[in-house]
C-alpha cells in the first residue's frame, strides 16, 4: 500500500483538550489520513466561529489565502455568514471526517486524484460516543455569557450580540493606530519620522505630506490583520540627510511612495474590514471636515455618496444606512478610514428634536445627473 | 437637442483643455469652430467684432438620444470675468483647476471660489490640484484648511488633467455632491 501524505489540518479557537482529542482521532480512526498542524502549515483550516474573534478570523483567512479551504464550526448556522464548509456543534465524528474529505478534495483534487485516498474506516459507534465529548462546551466565559443572555432575551439575540462584539476593533492594537500616532508626532513636530518593526520601515514626511514604504501593498496588507503591540514598534526621527535622500529617490529600499493620507486611508480600510473603531456611537452625528482625496485614496463602494451626504449635514451612522440604503460594512469601513485621516469626525449625540435626519429629496435634476453618471461609468469600463 | 454645460476653469495653463480632452467624445476644438445653437446663443464663437469675442476650448459628452453636455474651458484671461455669469447660469457645475507649480495657487483658489461663488454655494463645484507630483507644496492639507477657513465645502482632489480617470472622479464628485441619493443604473 502506498503511503499517502497526511492532509494537514489546522484549527483556530479549539482549546488544548479539543486539540488532543482531534489529533487522537486523526491518528486512530482516521489512520493518519489527517494530521493536526499549526495554522500556518495547514492545508485545511478549522475555525470555531463561536470564539469572540472567530468570524473575523474566518474572513481574514479567506481574504489572505482564498485557495485554502476553511471549515467553520459553530453551534448555529448563521445565514448571514456565508461559509463553504460547515460543521454544526456538537460535532459528530463522521461529519467531521466527511467534511474534511470534501475540503481536502478541493485543495488536493489535482495532486491526489491519481492515487485514490485510503478511506479511513468509519469510527465505531462507541468511539463516536466517547469522542463526542469533543463538542462539549469548553471553558469559554464569553460563550457562556452569550448563552445566558440568549435565555433571558427573545430569539435571535445571540446572533446579534455576537455581531455587535464583532462590529468593533481597536485601531491602537493595529498597525493603523501606530501609523496614526507616528503621523501625529511628525505633523506636530514638523519632523520626518520613521516607524519600523519586524516587517520593515515606513517613513513619514509631514512637510511634503508624503509617505515612503519599504513594503509593497501585498506585504503591508497582511500586517493589518495582526495585533501589534507598542513594544514591537519603533518610532524615531529621520535624519535630515536621509530625508533628503528619500525625497530625491535615493533610498533604494523604497518600494512605494504615496501621500500620507492615502497610506493611512488604505491601512485603515484594511484594518477595519467593515468594523468600527472601538467606542464609536452609531447614533452620534458624523460630520465632514473635508472630502477625502478620492483620486488617490481607494474609493470603496458608495463612498462618494456617503461622503456627499455627510458634506450636506451631519448624519449618524444609522441614519446614513437608512438614507442611502448602503451596507453596514461599506459604511463602517469608510467611516473608520475617514476618521483616521481626519476628514470626518463624530459629534455628540443630539437631542432627538435637534437633529432629526432630513430625508433626501431627489433634486429636480436627478435624472440628468444620473444619465451623466452612467455616461462616466460607461467610459470607466471601456478604458 | 437638450443641452447642458460643465465649465472647466482655472488660471493659465492649469490643464483645462487637457481635462476636457480627457472626457470629451470629440477632439477639443475652439468655440470659433462650433456652430451649435447653444454656443451661439450664449454669445460665444464667431461674431463680427473679434476683439470682444470670448473664444473658449470646447468638447462634449453625448448622453445618448438627443442630449449632450457641453464642456467649456474659460480662457485664462481675467478680462472676461463678466462673461462667466452667463456661462454659469444653469450649468451642471464647474471644475476649478489649480496649478501647484505656480507662485501662489492658494490665492488663485480664493479668486476662483469667489468668481464661481454661486455654483460653489450650490455644491456645483469641485477643485482639482495638478502637478502635485513634481510640486508637493502646498500640500492638499493646506488647501483643505484654506477651504475650511473660507467655510466652503467643496471636494478637493489631487488631479492630473491628462488622466481621464482623475477627471471622471472629479465629475462624479460633482454629481454626488448635488445628490447623494444618486445611484448608477446597471449598464
Ligand atoms: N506634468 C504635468 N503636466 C500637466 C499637468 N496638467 C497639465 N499639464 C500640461 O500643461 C500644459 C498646459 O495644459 P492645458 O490643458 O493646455 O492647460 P490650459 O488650462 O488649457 O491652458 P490655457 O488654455 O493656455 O490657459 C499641457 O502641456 C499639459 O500637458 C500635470 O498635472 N502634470
Ligand atoms: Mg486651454
Amino acid at each position: 500500500m502506498t503511503a499517502v501524505e497526511p492532509i494537514k489540518v489546522g484549527a483556530f479557537g479549539l482549546d488544548d483538550r479539543a486539540r488532543k482529542l482531534l489529533s487522537l482521532f486523526f491518528a486512530g480512526p482516521c489512520k493518519g489520513r489527517f494530521a493536526l498542524v499549526s495554522q500556518f502549515q495547514a492545508d485545511v483550516l478549522i475555525v470555531d466561529l463561536d470564539r469572540p474573534s472567530g468570524w473575523n478570523y474566518y474572513q481574514t483567512q479567506n481574504t489572505i489565502n482564498p485557495s485554502r479551504p476553511l471549515v467553520a464550526i459553530s453551534l448555529h448556522r448563521d445565514r448571514e455568514m456565508e461559509v463553504e464548509f460547515f460543521i454544526k456543534k456538537p460535532m459528530r465524528l463522521e461529519t467531521v471526517l466527511q467534511v474534511l474529505e470534501k475540503a481536502a478534495a478541493r485543495v488536493h483534487g489535482a495532486s491526489l486524484s491519481s492515487k485514490p485516498p485510503e478511506r479511513p474506516k468509519p469510527p465505531s459507534p462507541q468511539s463516536v460516543a466517547s469522542k463526542s465529548r469533543l463538542e462539549e462546551r469548553k471553558e469559554a466565559p464569553e460563550e457562556y455569557q452569550f448563552l445566558q443572555l440568549l435565555r433571558r432575551r427573545p430569539k435571535a439575540d445571540l446572533a446579534q450580540i455576537k455581531a455587535v462584539a464583532e462590529l468593533f476593533y481597536d485601531p491602537a492594537q493595529c498597525i493603523q493606530g501606530h501609523l496614526q500616532r507616528t503621523i501625529q508626532i511628525a505633523r506636530a513636530e514638523k519632523q520626518g519620522m520613521q516607524i519600523s518593526g519586524f516587517w520593515g520601515r515606513l517613513y513619514i514626511d509631514p512637510l511634503e505630506e508624503r509617505a515612503y514604504s519599504e513594503l509593497l501593498d501585498s506585504r503591508l496588507r497582511p500586517l493589518t490583520v495582526m495585533r501589534i503591540s507598542q513594544r514591537e514598534i519603533e518610532v524615531i526621527p529621520i535624519e535630515p540627510d536621509h530625508l533628503q535622500a528619500l525625497r530625491q529617490g535615493k533610498n533604494e529600499a523604497i518600494r512605494v511612495i504615496t501621500s500620507i493620507d492615502a497610506l493611512l486611508w488604505r491601512l485603515s480600510l484594511w484594518s477595519s474590514r467593515g468594523r468600527l473603531p472601538k467606542g464609536t456611537d452609531i447614533e452620534s452625528p458624523v460630520f465632514l471636515r473635508h472630502w477625502p482625496n478620492f483620486t488617490r485614496c481607494l474609493e470603496t463602494p458608495n463612498a462618494m455618496r456617503i461622503i456627499a451626504l455627510w458634506a450636506r449635514q451631519p448624519a449618524s451612522l444609522t441614519d446614513t444606512l437608512e438614507a442611502l440604503h448602503v451596507s453596514q460594512a461599506e459604511t463602517f469601513a469608510l467611516f473608520s478610514a475617514a476618521l483616521a485621516v481626519g476628514c470626518a469626525g463624530i459629534g455628540r449625540r443630539q437631542a432627538d428634536s435637534l437633529l432629526s435626519p432630513v430625508p433626501l429629496e431627489p433634486t429636480p435634476q436627478r435624472s440628468l445627473l444620473k444619465r451623466t453618471l452612467n455616461r462616466l461609468f460607461r467610459h470607466e469600463e471601456e478604458s | 437637442m437638450i443641452e447642458h454645460t460643465i465649465i472647466f476653469t482655472g488660471p493659465l495653463r492649469s490643464g483645462k483643455t487637457s481635462a476636457i480632452a480627457s472626457v470629451s467624445d470629440i477632439p477639443v476644438v475652439s468655440t470659433q469652430e462650433v456652430t451649435s445653437d447653444l454656443v451661439l446663443d450664449l454669445g460665444f464663437g464667431i461674431t463680427q467684432d473679434k476683439s470682444a469675442t470670448l473664444v473658449m476650448d470646447y468638447g462634449c459628452m453625448n448622453l445618448g438620444g438627443e442630449e449632450r453636455i457641453h464642456l467649456f474651458a474659460t480662457p485664462g484671461d481675467e478680462r472676461f470675468d463678466f462673461m462667466w455669469d452667463a456661462l454659469t447660469e444653469g450649468a451642471i457645475g464647474v471644475v476649478i483647476l489649480l496649478d501647484n507649480s505656480r507662485r501662489s495657487p492658494l490665492k488663485e483658489m480664493d479668486f476662483f471660489l469667489n468668481a464661481f461663488g454661486t455654483l460653489v454655494e450650490k455644491r456645483r463645484a469641485v477643485l482639482g490640484i495638478n502637478r502635485m507630483e513634481e510640486h508637493p507644496i502646498p500640500t492638499l492639507r493646506t488647501y483643505q484648511e484654506r477651504a475650511g477657513l473660507l467655510e466652503v465645502q467643496v471636494p478637493i482632489f489631487e488631479l492630473d488633467p491628462r488622466q481621464p480617470k482623475d477627471v471622471r472622479t472629479a465629475l462624479r464628485a460633482l454629481l454626488y455632491s448635488q445628490d447623494p441619493g444618486l445611484v448608477q443604473s446597471p449598464v
